[in-house]
């Protein structure tokens, strides 16, 4: 067994241009997690028999029962390239280190996607081929595009056209090109969005400027093209997969032509011509039916292995086929009833999937070294301004320095269960690092086993009779898990009863490797370390063995890494900051430049520094420890250079989502003010099934803040505690998680209350007012001797939007409140309080009928509410109440209980008691009453002496206040979102109906420069937007993506208590207006939410109830 | 002896009956099920809604109509209209299931939305959720009951959670101003009061009978009713806020 020591290890690391920091990337479902399985399972990591099944990247049980990736994560790769020397008998190694991040694709997640394209300087992106370019496709080219990310293509699930679609070849490589012309006809658009406006700019400058140019920019090296390597046609389920470049190699031989020739035909209109044995073009077929080189040479041999082995199975051709392809078949392969595993052991050896994926990786997408200096411009594309920063910090982050000044992205943190982190008490033997490993792996196989009982336990629902089969799988499974070939090769049979060995022993020894090297390598030219043909993958050789596993070998992290010193500092700082949790937060972060070691204090830059300011939002920690990441497992590390993907310790409570660290005493640059794409939207208010356990939700929901980039989390004003997510999946990890980590309690969940305003205007067709004489909105009361006029009126939005905006200032100018409750952000923007007298007449004065009433000077003010800030306003005629500017106390003896009259009124509206807005109420007089006047009541015991008379004024003022504004045309407002929509041509329409029906309306459309999008915006009621972004991307199959944002209250234009009453209305409606009055639907929801009364029939109608008590 | 034939017979479901006792005499109106709250609250105004048949009983279940002279006798009319309406308005009904249950919704719901007005989370100083109070209610074994008002269930309620403490909450704190004209000559109301309140926000020293005394300050809500009594001859007592909240965003 190989296994590569720690000094390896950590020469790869130093050495940035053999790191491949890349990243996965598809659609949901495309096969994204199973490639990576069969990656792993190159190094080892699991076995060659699993790759595929058990999506081992796939760690959390949700996601295995789920079959969906939720959360990235990443997996470091050891990758061997053997290259023949000339002159010499020992070949040159090339050894690559390559960070793996496998992402999820289900849209929800994909701030998962934008956090891992950051890290990354390539992306593997994946098409399946029956479904072709998906919604997610696109948004993942986009980030591509955007992130300037190097992308490589792979075509996966070719099997499912032999065996599903039942595609001839010909079919095929017809269905392959259009496909590749789909995914490079999206890059094209950006291309030429980003031309056009390049093209606009550049017309803008030749108005400043005659001799501006324009420069045309070269698109060709964009797209995917077979023969130049960048894509590769695999099936990751079977485990196969290959590249032009590596077909040509075996077709080299065979044909005997020259490779680059060969490269340059195998892909497009080529063909070999049978009489002359050349290969001719389009040009050359006259007319015959020939087929394609494509066709010929490779799906034609794929689809006969698929047919002989999967199809109809005949042993004899399987043989033969072997025997060309060279493949050992073990005897047991043979017997077994798994075609299959007979096809995937086939395939695998001969057109290894993992191999052509790394390969391709290695060859095309950039190391660091090469990308940070390509990308920086784009990852300080934020960043206005860069003379501050530090030149030295920005030189060697082109460079990928490693000797120079540290600076690292953390992209998110991870929150990881504390038993899952290793043991770092320095003394770990490769034993248990082995034991766990085993433990990890067999965690995955299980998960995978549950899901897959569980599938098939819903089939044995269905029949009966499969219940013999079902078991069967599942003791295959079994079988599978303990079943110690690992390899496909002859050897020594590994020892059944240590299960170390058994899971260990997996990459061939080293001698094997080098006796095989070298063959037929016609070509010398090896000083390029890229797959030049001399790598060896052609199995035609003399070499018994596989020759893949030269190039593989099995990477084992060095054991002895770990540090008492470390150990001690973590377990002190994370008792300190998370005491009772069993959580332990990881920074997932790319270094740029420099190193990092444990130990060593650092920069924590926020979100908002600014390079301008470099003593704001900077916060200096210390590392407390470095992991290399492993699938869910980490391996500890002590030290680790530029241009590698690390988990970084002793972050917590420092960086909240994401955050820049750069060495101490340097002018750091921000790399964190990343566009993240999906802003939470789904809002539910959360709460535990114990309320008890209150406690433990609220700091749960802390953690899950910090973890995820994407949640928001507060707490309303009624106090329910809000969960904000991406979408509806995300709301359900997201409460996964919060049940069984971050809190570890029973959750419920509900719509949050949502807030509502009362408000009432000056409409045409209001009933007549109640007192005729005294007018509209005007009332009289009495009580005890006193008698009170007070009149109401609308105010307009201008006056309310005014005294909402400078909530703040009135707060300050007239408030009791000292001035350090105002917070400092603010106090620039606030107005002192002559220019908030004169700015607010101006507005006053525009309202015609408010002018008296307001008086000079705004002297008949007294008070604002509902919270002595606020809508709406008080006033009184002849100083009866006193006055707010001049602070006179009113005239009146209970002057007090009259005010707080007025806020309860406004703060509890007559309709459903939410608070009122836009009202002004006006105490015209109030008087002690006259011998006559009190003769006059009607009234028989009426008291003129009244205990407690002051209490009583309160009530009777908001009565009063209430009864004047329901003179006028009441109105219920309700919480208004504004929703930007991003959406193709194709759904324009869907788009408009899903809005339509939730009663909202457009505000505008319009084209997107340079895309083909349109933006729409559109207003829609929070009440209505619950399960919207569902409902518009179910029906636009993804193609449009809504995002929300609170834009204030809106009136609903109909009166809650309009009922038909002109005879035309009434020939229309009805008497009970069978079209629904939403402003009343609302009324009386909130009202029964309230327990207030609602003006409804228990029982529409009596004759219609059921006669049984019981059902 | 009376023979009742089938033909004449009138046979009523789902009565729910209205009875009224009036001079030693019982007579009742035999009504549809969940409507008579209904009625009574003026959402229904058509009577033949609320009626199964437009007569008076003496006993419904036997069929016996009352009398004239009966009616006479004890109404003072013998119009049929109005006894009914009587009957309906002031007679003693028993509430069908589904009055029942939407009243004591409609308690309980009231209720917990006082409680939740009225309390706060000491630790967060925030508002509660009427579904989280009712969750803590729940674990108490509180259930509301239809005869009593809201208000003094839910302070009762209060009363409970604040005693066992299931989740941390305390009666959320008034916020009032004092005015004393002339303190030092109430000298020991003064300091009766001053013990009251809580947190003093603003205060004026006490030094001659000249300058009022003034403070704004926070009290529990328990003493106001004490803080009235004490103010009302000697000064004046103002409410700011019913109930103070944080209203932050944090």
């Amino acid at each position: 067994m190989v296994r590569v020591g720690p000094d390896t290890y950590k020469r790869l690391q130093n050495d940035a241009s053999c790191i491949r920091n890349i990243c996965i990337v598809a659609h949901v479902d495309h096969g994204k997690t199973s490639l990576s399985d069969s990656l792993l399972a190159s190094n080892g990591i699991i076995s060659q028999r699993l790759a595929g099944k058990i999506r081992y990247l796939d760690s959390r049980p949700d996601e295995q029962v789920r079959g969906i990736t939720m959360e990235s994560s990443a997996i470091s790769l050891y990758f061997r390239v053997l290259h023949k020397q000339e002159g010499t008998d020992e070949p040159l190694v090339n050894e690559h280190l390559i960070n793996l991040i496998d992402s999820p694709g289900h849209i929800d997640f994909s701030s998962e996607v934008s956090a891992a394209s950051r890290l990354c300087d390539g992306a593997v992106v994946l098409v399946d081929v029956v479904e072709g370019v998906c919604s997610q496709t696109i948004t993942v080219l986009r980030q591509c595009w955007v992130e300037k990310l190097k992308p490589v293509l792979v075509l996966n699930k070719i099997d499912r056209l032999i065996t599903e679609l039942q595609m001839t070849p010909q079919e095929t490589y017809i269905h392959l090109n259009k496909i590749i012309e789909q995914v490079n006809s999206v890059l094209g658009s950006f291309f030429a969005g980003e031309r056009q406006l390049d093209d606009y700019s550049w017309r803008e400058k030749l108005k400043e400027n005659e001799n501006a140019e324009f420069t045309e920019r070269d698109d060709t090296d964009i797209y995917f093209h077979p023969e130049n390597n960048n894509v590769i046609f695999a099936s990751a389920v079977d485990g196969w997969g290959f590249n032009i470049g590596q077909l040509a190699k075996f077709y080299e031989q065979k044909l005997g032509a020259k490779r680059e020739n060969l490269q340059k035909v195998l892909w497009g209109d080529f063909y070999l011509d049978p009489k002359t044995k050349k290969i001719i073009n389009n040009k050359g077929l006259k007319g015959r039916n020939l087929k394609p080189l494509f066709t010929s040479l490779i799906l034609d041999n794929i689809w006969k292995i698929y047919e002989n082995i999967v199809i109809t199975r005949d042993d004899e051709k399987i043989g033969k086929i072997t025997t060309a392809l060279n493949i050992k078949l073990q005897p047991r392969d043979l017997r077994s009833k798994d075609d299959r595993q007979l096809l995937r052991t086939v395939m695998g050896q001969w057109l290894p999937v993992s191999t052509a994926v790394l390969l391709t990786v290695i060859e095309k997408l950039p190391s660091p070294v090469e990308s940070q200096n390509d990308r920086l411009d784009t990852i300080l594309k934020t960043e206005t301004d860069t003379e501050n920063v530090d030149k030295h910090l920005l030189e060697s982050m082109k460079t990928c320095d490693r000797n120079g000044p540290a600076c690292a992205y953390v992209s998110k943190i991870l929150s990881i269960p504390r038993e899952e982190l290793p043991v770092t008490t320095g003394t770990m033997s490769s034993d248990q690092i082995m034991e766990r490993s085993r433990r990890a792996r067999e965690d995955a196989l299980n998960a995978a086993k549950r899901a897959e009982m569980v599938e098939k336990m819903g089939k044995l629902d269905v029949k009966d009779n499969n219940a013999d089969e079902g078991e069967d799988l599942y003791t295959r499974a079994k079988d599978t898990a303990f079943t110690p070939e690992v390899d496909e090769k002859k050897r020594p049979a590994p020892k059944m009863d240590d299960t170390f060995e058994i899971v260990t022993e997996i990459a061939p020894a080293m001698d094997i490797d080098l006796g095989f090297e070298y063959e037929e390598d016609g070509d010398e030219d090896n000083d390029t370390p890229a797959l030049d043909g001399n790598i060896d993958f052609v199995p035609v050789g003399v070499d018994p063995n596989d020759p893949l596993s030269a190039m593989f070998e099995y990477e084992e992290e060095d054991p002895l890494e770990g540090n008492d010193e470390l150990a001690a500092y973590e377990e002190e700082n994370m008792e300190d900051l998370f005491n009772e949790k069993d959580e332990v937060l990881i920074g997932f972060s790319r270094i740029y430049s420099g190193s990092l070691e444990v130990g060593q204090e650092i920069c924590v830059l926020g979100p908002k520094y600014d390079p301008k300011n470099p003593t704001e939002h900077i916060q200096t920690t210390t590392i407390t420890s470095l992991y290399l990441f492993m699938g869910k497992e980490l391996v500890p590390l002590e030290y680790c250079p530029a241009g590698n993907i690390v988990g970084i310790g002793g972050l917590a409570g420092k960086v909240l989502k994401n955050g820049t660290l750069v060495e101490k005493g340097i002018n750091g640059v921000n790399l964190a003010g990343v566009n993240i794409n999906s802003t939470p939207i789904v809002r539910v208010a959360v709460e535990s099934a114990n309320p008890a356990e209150m406690g433990k939700l609220v700091r749960g929901l802390k953690l899950l803040d910090q973890a995820d980039p994407c949640v928001e989390t507060y707490i309303s004003d009624t106090g329910e505690h809000i969960l904000c997510t991406a979408g509806e999946l995300h709301l359900e990890r997201c409460l996964n998680d919060l049940r069984d980590r971050f809190a570890g309690i029973e959750i419920t969940h509900s719509e949050p209350a949502i807030p509502y305003r009362e408000t009432f205007i000056d409409d045409d067709d209001m009933a007549a007012p109640k007192n005729p004489n005294l007018g509209r909105g005007v009332s009289e009361s009495v009580l005890g001797k006193y008698k009170m006029t007070v009149r109401t009126v609308p105010m307009h939005d201008d006056i309310t939007s005014f005294l909402d905006e400078h909530e703040a200032s009135i707060k300050r100018i007239f408030g009791n409140a000292s001035e350090s409750l105002v917070p400092k952000a603010i106090e620039g923007s606030l107005l002192d309080r002559s220019s908030f007298i004169s700015k607010f007449k101006e507005v006053v004065q525009k309202q015609e009928n408010l002018k008296d009433i307001f008086g000079d000077n705004l002297s008949k003010m007294v008070a604002f509410g509902p919270k002595r800030v606020g809508c709406n306003v008080l006033l009184s005629e002849n100083d009866i109440l006193g006055s707010l500017l001049q602070k006179t106390g009113g005239t009146f003896e209970f002057a007090d209980p009259i005010i707080n009259g007025f806020l309860i009124s406004v703060n509890e509206g007559p309709l459903a008691k939410e608070p009122v807005q836009g009202m002004a109420v006006v105490v015209e007089d109030i008087h002690e009453m006259s011998e006559d006047e009190i003769a006059a009541i009607e009234d028989d015991h009426y008291q003129t002496e009244i205990p407690n008379i002051s209490g009583r004024f309160i009530n009777h003022t908001k009565d009063q206040i209430h009864a004047s504004f329901l003179d006028w045309s009441p109105r219920i407002m309700w919480a208004m979102y504004t929703c930007d929509i991003q959406t193709s041509v194709e759904v324009l329409g869907k788009v408009y109906a899903v809005v339509q029906q939730r009663h909202g309306k457009i505000v505008s459309e319009e084209m997107k420069e340079g895309t083909p999008f349109f933006q729409i915006q559109a207003e829609i009621p929070v009440v209505e937007a619950f399960g919207l972004s569902e409902d518009i991307r179910k029906k636009t199959s993804g193609a449009a993506q809504p995002q929300l944002v609170f834009s204030g209250f809106e009136c609903i234009d109909i009166d809650p208590f309009w009922v038909p009453t002109t005879e035309e209305e009434l020939e229309e409606l009805g008497d009970t207006a069978d079209k629904e009055n939403i402003a009343r639907r609302h009324m009386n929801n909130i009202r029964r939410r309230k327990g207030l009364f609602v003006d409804e029939k228990v029982i529409q109608n009596a004759e219609k109830q059921r006669t049984l008590k019981r059902n | 002896m009376v023979i009742q034939q089938p033909s004449g017979q009138i046979k009523l479901t789902n009565v729910s009956l209205v009875r009224l006792r009036k001079e030693r005499k019982r007579f009742e109106v035999a009504c549809y099920q969940n409507k008579v709250q209904d009625y009574r609250k003026g959402i229904e105004k058509d009577m033949d809604e609320v009626l199964q048949i437009h007569q008076v009983f003496m006993n419904a279940s036997k069929g016996l109509v009352a009398s004239k002279e009966d009616l006479l006798k004890c109404f003072g009319t013998s119009n049929i209209d109005d006894i009914i309406k009587l009957i309906l308005q002031k007679g003693e009904i028993q509430l069908s299931e589904k009055e029942r249950q939407i009243m004591l919704n409609k308690i309980n719901n009231e209720m917990l939305t006082i409680i939740s007005a009225k309390c706060i989370n000491p630790k967060s100083k925030k508002r509660y959720p009427p579904t989280m109070i009712h969750k803590a209610l729940v674990e108490l074994k509180f259930s509301p009951v239809v005869g009593k008002p809201p208000k003094l269930q839910a302070l009762e309620a209060i009363k409970l959670l604040i005693a066992k403490q299931i989740i941390p909450i305390v009666r959320a704190k008034m916020e009032i101003k004092v005015n004393i004209l002339k303190p030092v000559e109430n000298k020991e109301s003064l300091e009766k009061i001053q013990k009251l309140i809580i947190k003093k926000q603003k205060e004026t020293e006490v030094t001659s009978n000249d300058t009022p005394y003034e403070c704004i300050g926070l009290i529990d809500p328990v003493s106001y009713r004490d803080l009235v009594t004490l103010c009302s001859q000697i000064g004046s007592l103002q409410v700011l806020d019913m109930a103070v909240i944080d209203e932050g965003n944090n």
